[in-house]
């Protein structure tokens, strides 16, 4: 039997016994065929009194174990902690085990919010962005990434410069320095570098295949990419550069000044069966995994093309537009549809600003905000959300770090 | 149990990846592709970065060629083809090359090259500048990518190798098939030189897809057609009778100096000191002969010796406008002067057995520090007094104009080669980082 405890949300409004009854439900049905779960949410000290009093009624027969989940909405993550309680079956064993057993299997995860669970939540409306500012920061940084890197629920963020990879705190309007892998330590040199670098920084959050997170990293002055763990120590070192691909990355090779068309398995050789066919060239990507409230989940690819943004999902290929050299891409309100933020194609940094639209499912796009970086964008990432409201995006500009939500 | 592991909870990597467009020009990325024209009043027919009088070269030896270390603006030295700063190794000062280089036309650069390279610029252009090194440089028997150096400074080595004069080029560098590591390769004849982009380029391949250069045979030619709308670049203007509308102007510092020069045949004029004053006595500053004006102009004279010949290399269509004002400025009645334009090979031959009255060459600047130029026009001289210069500097204020330097030489400086004039709109002629000419590698045209 599995069945949930009341949800414990911070944020107001969720329809909470739905939510729990279908956690509750997946779980039952992963469980397999003999497992059954319980519409409505108990506390544990409810279940543990229920199950003692039906022990009693029934003697010597058995009494199944059931499994407790503790589903909890924190900051823009889901977490639930599972526990599977076994129930003790004779009077003597409950005389000599003074008071009720403790669990005897223990599971947790956690994830951000995603438009199927939003879908239990009240909707996140637009309104005019923030914009939160912190100066201290590297000059002339090439990207950024923000994510939960060392599974402590809360995002870090990590910015990448021709001459380090650097985890930062955003603290008291200034960048601190947290830990910081130098290039030069990394990788060697590339044989043919470009003149205008790219550069890349995907955090992969732990998961199923992937006990701790990680960071891949590639900049095209330095051959290949590397993979770095949540300290930023070497893991890995990579052929071909490693860009965004869904929840991970793939691997590709420069050609002809831009990044190639096709993605394989990072740690394959080039001649590898890909992952994914881009069928373009680019000078900027980025991907995510969008989940509708239906929970179908699709992968989202944007890139930029010789100045035109052109997104890549479900087989379909659409040009939005003209746009700058940074992309990030995520479901920053929750409702299935990705947005886009880009800068803008200018020749001065004194015109370049953020611009965040929504690809609708009708195809069309909608603008959301845009926000003037007199100072030019260096660098964009999108975070995961971690309160409510729409989840932020840094950039990286002339020294400073923003946060814009 | 097992983590739970429904698709609500699966690891969400965030992602974020960004290419950063250049901060010196835009928030856009840099264009990459496109054709740039332009005609120079200079022989294309060969290119050879070790070449101290090569025009061509002062001009485009970056767009082919890489030296091991570069000089910024603010003097400061770091590695391009080398990895890493010189050290010293069983007492030897050594450089190691970066790993995988290869050529423009594939071969692969090491040390072997680098030795090569510094030997042979030491025999030519570079005599003066590379005199304090050891006189034997080698490659290394069991590495590859390293050459040895013998016993010298580290610091002072990079400086020495950071020299446009000691590019590094492959074993067997032949100047009318120049191949290099630079972000195009070229291909030279006597109408133009094709500049494509080089997909093998040690610092990045070129933005641009190609630069044509084709020989003019004056100035007014380069203006003219830059006025007509053929050519992107104006050289050394906006235009021949009116400025090009909607052209900005470029101007990248000196690259060179157009120098006169006596010989055995000179008489008392082939003293030294005396080149400098017949060169003040040509008053650069008011003819329109397409060099950059000297400071600080001192005295000056006419030729008072026999009717004798002004020699230049007929290649080069400049040197005609100011071999042909030389000749009239300095002539006297008895006393004539007459430009003739003479083959490269013949003006070499000449200046090296001194057998010429006078004559007017191209000496490229060096780079290599405040005392670079002297050893150059001293090496331009006579390598000899070059390579003295160059092991021992003169005591001299280097902050005072180069033309009040040269009173130990037979030669004087008449002006400076300098790169400006006017380009359209759409193109932006990248400056190099050393503060002295393009970056043709880094300079691009948008649509």
């Amino acid at each position: 039997m599995v069945v949930s405890a009341p949800l414990d949300s911070d944020v107001a409004g969720a329809a909470a016994a739905r939510l729990t009854r279908k956690i509750a439900q997946l779980v039952a049905g992963r469980l397999g065929s003999g497992a059954r779960f319980e519409s409505e949410p108990r506390t544990l000290d409810e279940l543990l009194g229920a199950a003692a009093k039906k022990s009693e009624e029934r003697g010597r027969r058995s009494v199944p174990g059931f499994v407790h989940l503790t589903p909890k909405i924190e900051r823009g993550r889901l977490h639930v902690a599972a526990d599977a309680h076994p129930v003790r079956r004779t009077v003597w064993s409950r005389a000599l085990s003074r008071g009720e057993p403790g669990p005897v299997a223990h599971a947790f995860a956690q994830a951000p919010i995603d438009a199927e669970v939003r879908s239990y939540l009240p909707a996140i409306s637009w309104a005019e962005p923030t914009v939160t500012k912190f100066d201290g920061a590297d000059p002339d940084v090439l990207a950024l990434a923000c994510g939960d890197l060392d599974a402590d629920a809360s995002p870090d963020v990590v910015l990448m410069t021709r001459q380090r990879v650097l985890s930062i705190r955003l603290k008291d309007g200034k960048v601190e320095r947290a830990r910081e892998a130098r290039w030069a330590e990394l990788a060697p040199v590339a044989p043919v570098p470009l003149r205008q670098p790219l550069g890349f920084l995907t955090i992969v959050e732990a998961g199923p295949g992937a006990p701790r997170g990680y960071l891949d990293a590639a900049i095209s002055d330095r051959m290949g990419s590397v993979r770095l763990d949540p300290e930023l120590g070497l893991a890995l070192r990579m052929q071909g550069k490693a860009v965004p691909l869904g929840r991970g990355t793939g691997c590709t090779w420069m050609s002809e000044l831009r990044l190639g068309e096709r993605l394989v398995a990072c740690g394959s050789a080039l001649d590898a069966v890909p992952l994914a066919e881009l069928t373009r060239k680019s000078d900027a990507i980025a991907s995510t995994v969008i989940v509708e409230p239906t929970g179908r989940a699709r992968t989202v690819t944007a890139l930029r093309d010789q100045g035109a943004l052109v997104t890549r999902g479900d087989g379909e290929e659409k040009i939005v537009g003209r746009v700058g050299a940074q992309l990030a891409i995520a479901d920053l309100d929750q409702d299935g549809a990705p947005e886009i933020a880009t800068t803008v194609d200018v020749l001065s940094p004194k015109h370049d600003a953020l611009e965040v639209r929504t690809l609708m499912a009708t195809g069309t796009v909608q603008r959301r905000y845009r926000v003037a970086v007199p100072t030019g964008v260096e660098a964009l990432a999108a975070c995961p959300p971690d309160a409510g409201g729409v989840a932020a995006l840094v950039l990286a500009t002339h020294g400073e770090v923003w946060v814009v939500r | 149990m097992s983590t739970l592991s429904r698709r609500a909870f699966l690891a969400s990597g965030i992602a974020a990846c960004l290419g950063k467009a250049s901060r010196v020009d835009a928030m856009g990325r840099v264009p990459v592709g496109g054709e740039l024209r332009m005609r120079l009043p200079w022989s294309t027919r060969r290119l050879d970065p070790h070449d101290l009088f090569d025009p061509l070269a002062a001009i485009f030896s970056g767009a082919v060629a890489d030296p091991a270390y570069a000089r910024d603006g603010a003097g400061t030295v770091y590695p391009t083809l080398a990895d890493g700063m010189p050290r010293i190794e069983d007492g030897q000062t050594v450089v190691r090359m970066r790993a995988g280089l290869v050529s423009a036309a594939g071969k692969t650069i090491g040390g072997r090259d680098l030795a090569w390279s510094v030997t042979r610029a030491r025999n030519m252009g570079a005599a003066g500048l590379l005199g304090p090194l050891d006189p034997f440089v080698r490659s290394d028997p069991k590495d590859p990518l390293i050459a040895r150096f013998g016993q010298i400074d580290p610091g002072k080595l990079a400086l020495l190798l950071s020299s446009p004069l000691v590019a590094v080029l492959p074993v067997g560098f032949a100047p009318e098939a120049p191949d290099g590591t630079g972000p195009f390769r070229a291909t030279p004849s006597p109408s133009k030189m094709e500049l494509v982009r080089n997909a093998n380029a040690s610092r990045g391949p070129s933005q641009l897809d190609r630069v044509v250069v084709h020989a003019a045979t004056d100035m007014a030619d380069s203006l003219r057609a830059f006025e007509a709308g053929q050519d992107d670049v104006g050289w050394l203007g906006l235009g021949l009778h009116r400025d090009r509308a909607g052209a900005r102007k470029f101007g990248y510092g000196e690259v060179a100096w157009v120098v006169l020069v006596t010989g055995k045949r000179a008489g008392a004029f082939g003293a030294a000191g005396v080149a400098q004053q017949l060169a003040n006595g040509v008053p650069v500053e008011r003819l329109h002969l397409g060099l950059d004006a000297r400071s600080d102009v001192r005295g000056g004279s006419s030729w008072h010796g026999d009717p004798a010949d002004v020699l230049y290399d007929g290649g080069h269509g400049q040197l005609a406008t100011v071999a042909r004002a030389v000749a009239s400025k300095l002539s006297e009645r008895g006393h004539e002067l007459t430009a003739r334009a003479v083959s490269t090979e013949a003006l070499r031959r000449a200046r090296d057995r001194g057998d010429f009255s006078l004559a007017i060459d191209v000496v490229r600047h060096p780079h290599g520090g405040p005392t670079g130029p002297l050893i150059a026009l001293a090496t331009a001289d006579k390598k000899a007094l070059g390579r003295d210069t160059g092991s021992k500097p003169p005591n001299l204020r280097y902050d005072q104009p180069l033309s009040h330097a040269t009173t130990m030489l037979q030669l004087g400086i008449l002006g400076g080669l300098g790169v400006h004039g006017g380009v359209v709109a759409s193109v932006l002629l990248a400056p190099d980082r050393s503060g002295r000419g393009v970056d043709w590698g880094g300079s691009y045209k948008s649509a």
